[in-house]
């Protein structure tokens, strides 16, 4: 189960963020204007704490990866890695129509 | 299509007639690709749409992405079930047809659809500058016939589908290659690369001497081994079905169902679909069979269990990825709701009076609560157990089917209808995805009743009982979670 936590955070957070990206947009577009500048703050605010949350588990994620031993574990460590380090990419990504404000 | 670029790359092609479609497959399902990102952009999709342009890139597209493919397979597996291969040369002839026939036929139609061409006409005024290109494509379609032709002449000329099949004809590494008889293979190898028939040379004839796993079977049935998702260490034994004809009568009635329901044959569709859920429920009904020996040896002293329940079974996994996925679908539904409302909020009308809320979130909560009570109790494992757990899970359907109704009658009595605005269209939809969950709870919970009364709901056997319960859980937390957000947002204030 633990495994498959490791395995699967970086997709998670990511899906995580878009969800939570998405939300705040909408929310701001009732509550005032989709591109207010405080709730675009706050998108980037949110987008910003993902990523740091993204960085700082993929490293401790590359941590964990030399201390594996054994084949399957080995491999289990590498796709975690390698599911944060995609999410951050694709958070920031993401996040880029927030910052340029379209 | 980079993995598949890739694995050319890395390997060593070899340009036989199944190499060869693959290889015309990538460079046209690539094609057809870069059409389709053009279309993709809204300005140039303005012009293009309805068009030739469209009617080329998707012929590209399936023509690349499924056609070749599936003449490489043709090619490829053949042999498996015939006992003379399709000759060589003669596919050298279809394939390049093929493809210089599509590529003639479709190229062409990305300029006589810029050129104004539209979609689905049978004639057209002259000078527009079409018939030039038009004919270049009729060649091209007679040339793409010829392959056609020239294939079917290869199939009756070589395919023989009776005696001995004459095997792995191109040298391919892949276990399908293994020999079999009409029991698939003797034993069930351990391998170990991605490549088994080139790297383990001594294979084959392991297989076949059942040096391996499940060599005789183990239980005088059907059957094979389940094994873990990383590593495929063995986990239990799978009991496989016995050969019954239910489930392609299931498929043949479903198939009816649909079919007739598009020429508005509604009574014998009707008819159909009811045979079909018969059909289907005779099916399952072979799945979940009466217990035997706890475990068995399958080999290498390895004992497995021949019976596994909740997680570790994949059926429960199974149900659990179709009701996350279904429950996708509702938050898609519900996402709607939402959307819908912040783009018009003054035309959202007032949700049925508050306390009407209370009976049935109720009925749902107590659905839920039924159905794990219905599962836990069927683990208990006393003589009235069945009886009781059967009557929880009944009492578990009647519930949900009562939630629903009340909350159709509700929204009814507020005078919103379905075709009058945005929240009567969103708020029906979510009735009537709930109202398909409610119906198939009814059938789940006639299945378990004709278990029970058939004597094959025991504590040893809680699968049929965990995957209902799982359903009718899903049911039930679907069903409340639509009512408050209808209910409770915007809600009556505003």
């Amino acid at each position: 189960m633990k495994a498959w936590a490791w395995m699967l955070g970086g997709l998670t957070l990511w899906g995580f963020h878009f969800l939570g990206v998405y939300l705040i947009a909408s929310v701001a577009d009732v509550a005032a204007e989709a591109d207010d500048p405080a709730w675009r703050m706050a998108g980037l605010g949110f987008s910003a704490a993902c990523v740091l949350a993204g960085v700082a588990l993929g490293l401790l994620a590359l941590r964990r990866l030399r201390g594996a031993e054994g084949e399957v574990s080995r491999f289990r460590r590498e796709i975690a890695v390698l599911g944060f380090g995609v999410a951050v990419v694709a958070m920031i990504w993401q996040a880029l129509p927030t910052l340029t404000g379209h | 299509m980079f993995a598949w670029i890739a694995t050319v790359a890395a390997g060593k092609m070899r340009f036989t007639t199944p190499g060869l479609f693959v290889l015309g497959a990538l460079i046209i399902f690539t094609m057809g690709g870069l059409t389709g990102v053009m279309v993709a952009m809204v300005p140039f999709d303005w012009q293009a749409h309805d068009s030739y342009f469209i009617v080329a890139h998707l012929h590209y597209v399936l023509i690349g992405g499924m056609v070749f493919p599936l003449f490489a397979a043709i090619y490829y597996w053949l042999p498996m079930s015939s006992s003379r291969p399709l000759s060589e040369r003669l596919g050298k002839w279809v394939f390049w047809l093929m493809f210089s026939g599509m590529h003639l036929t479709f190229l062409p139609m990305h300029l006589t659809g810029l050129m104004g061409m539209p979609r689905r006409v049978y004639t057209y005024l002259p000078d527009r500058g079409w018939e030039i290109p038009n004919m270049i494509s009729t060649v091209g379609a007679f040339l793409f016939g010829a392959a056609v032709l020239l294939w079917i002449v290869d199939m009756v000329r070589n395919f023989r589908p009776f005696g001995k099949d004459a095997g792995n004809v191109y040298g391919g590494p892949g276990l399908e290659w293994l020999p079999t008889g009409l029991y698939s293979v003797r034993s069930i190898p351990v391998v170990k690369s991605l490549y088994p028939l080139w790297d383990q040379k001594n294979l084959a004839r392991d297989v076949e001497a059942g040096r391996y796993f499940l060599p005789n079977t183990a239980t005088g049935e059907r059957e094979t081994i389940v094994t873990s998702t990383l590593n495929a260490e063995p986990q239990y034994l799978q009991r496989m079905p016995a050969p019954s004809g239910w489930h392609v009568w299931g498929a043949v009635f479903t198939a009816a169902f649909f079919l007739l329901l598009t020429v508005q044959a509604y009574l014998p569709s009707v008819v159909c679909g009811v045979l079909a859920v018969y059909c289907l429920m005779h099916w399952c009904w072979l799945l979940d069979r009466p217990r035997i020996q706890p475990t068995v040896d399958v080999g290498a002293g390895i004992e497995l269990p021949t019976y596994v329940s909740g997680p570790s079974s994949h059926g429960w996994w199974a149900m659990l990825i179709t009701l996350i996925v279904a429950g996708m679908v509702g938050a898609l539904l519900g996402f709607s709701y939402v959307f819908l409302w912040s783009r018009q909020p003054e035309s959202w009308a007032p949700p049925p009076d508050l306390p009407l809320l209370l009976p049935v979130v109720a009925a749902y909560a107590g659905a839920g609560l039924l159905a794990w009570a219905s599962c836990w109790t069927l683990r208990l494992d006393r003589p009235r157990t069945p009886a009781v757990a059967t009557l929880l899970m009944l009492a578990a359907v009647g519930l949900v089917g009562a939630g629903l109704a009340m909350d159709l009658d509700h929204w009814l009595a507020t005078g919103l209808r379905p075709e009058v605005n945005a929240q009567g269209a969103t708020v029906y939809a979510l009735i009537g995805w709930q109202g398909f969950f409610v119906a198939v709870s009814g059938l789940m919970g006639l299945y378990a009743l004709l278990r029970w009364l058939a004597g094959h709901v025991e504590a040893a056997r809680p699968s049929t009982f965990d995957l209902i319960g799982l359903f009718l859980g899903f049911t039930a937390a679907q069903g409340a979670a639509s009512v408050l957000l209808t209910r409770l947002f915007p809600g009556a204030g505003m």
